[in-house]
């Protein structure tokens, strides 16, 4: 099974489509961490928020393009409320407090989603255009799965450029470096935090939507993506979005191959996977420069 | 006057380590603050800047009271700091670190990049380079050529020379005395004495958390017993 090209081929792309996703809602997660030194374990509840408003939106408008623009959206603006109301108090507080407070709201975003929109798994249609399937290196693959992976590597190229070539970019990258010198030049860095903190959720949001036609939305949809986003943002070496991408395209294609190759092991290829790569680069994989 | 601190406490836990302590810089003049390792120096330009909260007293520029401000206000209230450690961001190119801050509004740049690189010719070389491809004396460079960027009405430099070889140290004073025949009012924290005392009109010397003389440059050197206890020279 293993030798054939055609199990590889496919089980490639489940992996890029897979990558593409974890690299969406791993960014925010990590360039909040690097910039903040804050670790937002809800990040995967607004994930499945993206999802859930996709569904509503796609039920109330009919339209699954004007679903994947509202629901990120929708997803940012929560995320603003979120940290303005809750998160900001708690960016000076110790390690500990961050993981108590934000762990404690993945279990209110499961029972908000529960309450609101019932515990039965829902989904939502592939919109006609990508509907069916594509011949891609001689084999039929699901058209939608080809566009998740486009989808990711043109945010790749859009934050890169962003990131690289823009002022704001560069006051991110310096807050990485040292956030109190970026303020000691007259930089407000916690707008710029806000900022990147919504534009964080709403790639989250847009992970959740985009997802929605491929993964069952049920309450607690959220658990075993945050688990690999963790994981992806521990690797690439928080805030770096080069180690994003390296760790989601490696978590993307480990995860799928282990889950068909040796699906008695479950996730433990991952899980292994990562101790060996931090045993060899405890900074992971593509530390930011200067990092301390 | 352009600054006045008067009689501020900062404290690190349950350190006392400035106790009461007062300076004033006028418009216009450069004033040095010496001292020896761990005489509060640092603490000092940290306490002006807010980076370190000060428990008591009060910090007035031009007139306005700026110790309750945070750090990003403070700056654009018109102070740009040289930190000891420089702060040079290791993923900046050198031209990134001369655009980034948010310059206060209008009028006509004093030090656009053209006359930065002019005055450093050695960062000009290596605009593309970023922060951790430059050398100790390119850094220092740049963190001051970063500083001008910001167009300040007062300059604070922590250390310009530490660590630094001869040469680049006459390099940075050259700068520094062009800065002050431009009429830069600048606070200078320095051990290296002489280096000081070059450029200063005016001097403090501080000694475990407190002020232990004040006056111009000239007299102080008059004075051996208080260099010879605060100072060891
Ligand atoms: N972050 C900190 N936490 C606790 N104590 C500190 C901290 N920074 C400085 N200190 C202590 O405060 C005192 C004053 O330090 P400061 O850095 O202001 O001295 P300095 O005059 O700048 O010395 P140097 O010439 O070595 O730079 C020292 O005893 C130092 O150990
Ligand atoms: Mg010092």
């Amino acid at each position: 099974m293993l030798l054939d090209p055609g199990f590889l081929i496919v089980q490639t792309l489940n992996g890029l489509q897979l990558a593409a996703l974890l690299f969406l809602l791993s960014v925010g997660l990590s360039v909040v961490f690097g910039l903040m030194n804050f670790i937002n374990l809800a990040h995967g509840t607004l994930f499945m928020a993206g999802a859930y408003l996709a569904l509503s939106a796609v039920r109330a408008f009919d339209s699954f393009w004007l679903a994947l623009l509202l629901a990120p959206l929708g997803v940012a603006v929560l995320g603003g409320l979120l940290y303005l109301v809750l998160l900001r108090h708690l960016e000076r507080a110790d390690p500990m407090r961050q993981v108590l407070a934000t762990f404690g709201l993945i279990f209110v975003g499961v029972e908000v989603v529960d309450l609101v929109w019932g515990s039965l798994p829902h989904t939502i249609a592939v919109p006609p255009v990508l509907a069916g399937s594509s011949l891609i290196l001689g084999q039929v693959y699901p058209t939608y799965r080809l566009f998740i992976i486009a989808l990711g590597v043109l945010l790749f190229a859009l934050l890169y450029a962003a990131l690289e070539r823009t002022r704001l970019g560069a006051v991110v990258r310096a807050g990485v470096d040292d956030r109190d010198m970026v303020a000691a030049l007259g930089i407000n860095i916690g707008s710029v935090f806000l900022l990147v903190f919504c534009l964080g959720c709403l790639l989250a949001g847009l992970a959740g939507a985009v997802a929605a036609p491929v993964f069952s939305i049920f309450p607690g949809m959220d658990l075993s993506v945050l688990i690999l986003a963790l994981i992806v943002v521990v690797l690439g070496g928080p805030g770096s979005l080069k180690g994003v991408a390296a760790g989601s395209l490696i978590i993307g294609v480990v995860d799928t191959y282990g889950q068909v190759v040796v699906p008695e092991l479950a996730r433990l290829t991952v899980y292994g996977l990562m101790a060996a790569i931090l045993l060899y680069k405890p900074a992971g994989l593509i530390p930011v420069r200067g990092a301390r | 006057m352009l600054l006045q601190v008067v009689g501020i406490d900062t404290y690190y836990g349950s350190s006392h380590t400035l106790q009461g302590l007062s300076i004033e810089v006028p418009h216009g003049s450069v004033v040095a603050l010496v001292g020896r390792n761990g005489a509060g120096k640092s603490t000092t330009l940290k306490s002006i800047m807010g980076v370190v909260p000060v428990t008591r007293g009060t910090i007035r520029f031009a007139g306005e009271e700026i110790h309750r401000l945070p750090l990003h206000q403070v700056a654009r209230r018109g102070i740009a700091y040289v930190p000891e450690e420089r702060g040079i961001f290791a993923s900046l190119t050198v031209d990134e670190h001369l655009t980034l801050s948010g310059r206060r509004g209008g009028g006509e740049r004093r030090f656009p990049p053209r006359r930065l690189y002019a005055t450093f010719p050695e960062l000009a070389e290596r605009r593309r380079h970023r922060g951790n491809e430059l050398s100790g004396g390119e850094q220092q460079m740049l963190a001051i050529a970063r500083a001008m960027a910001q167009e300040p009405r007062l300059l604070m430099l922590d250390e310009p020379t530490e660590g630094l070889a001869p040469a680049i140290v006459e390099r940075i004073g050259a700068v520094l005395r062009m800065l002050r025949r431009d009429g830069m009012t600048m606070l200078l924290v320095e051990q290296n004495y002489p280096f000081a005392m070059s450029l200063a009109e005016r001097a403090y010397v501080l000694g475990k958390g407190r002020i232990r003389w004040g006056g111009t440059a000239s007299a102080l050197a008059d004075r051996p017993a208080v260099t010879h206890t605060w100072l060891g020279v």
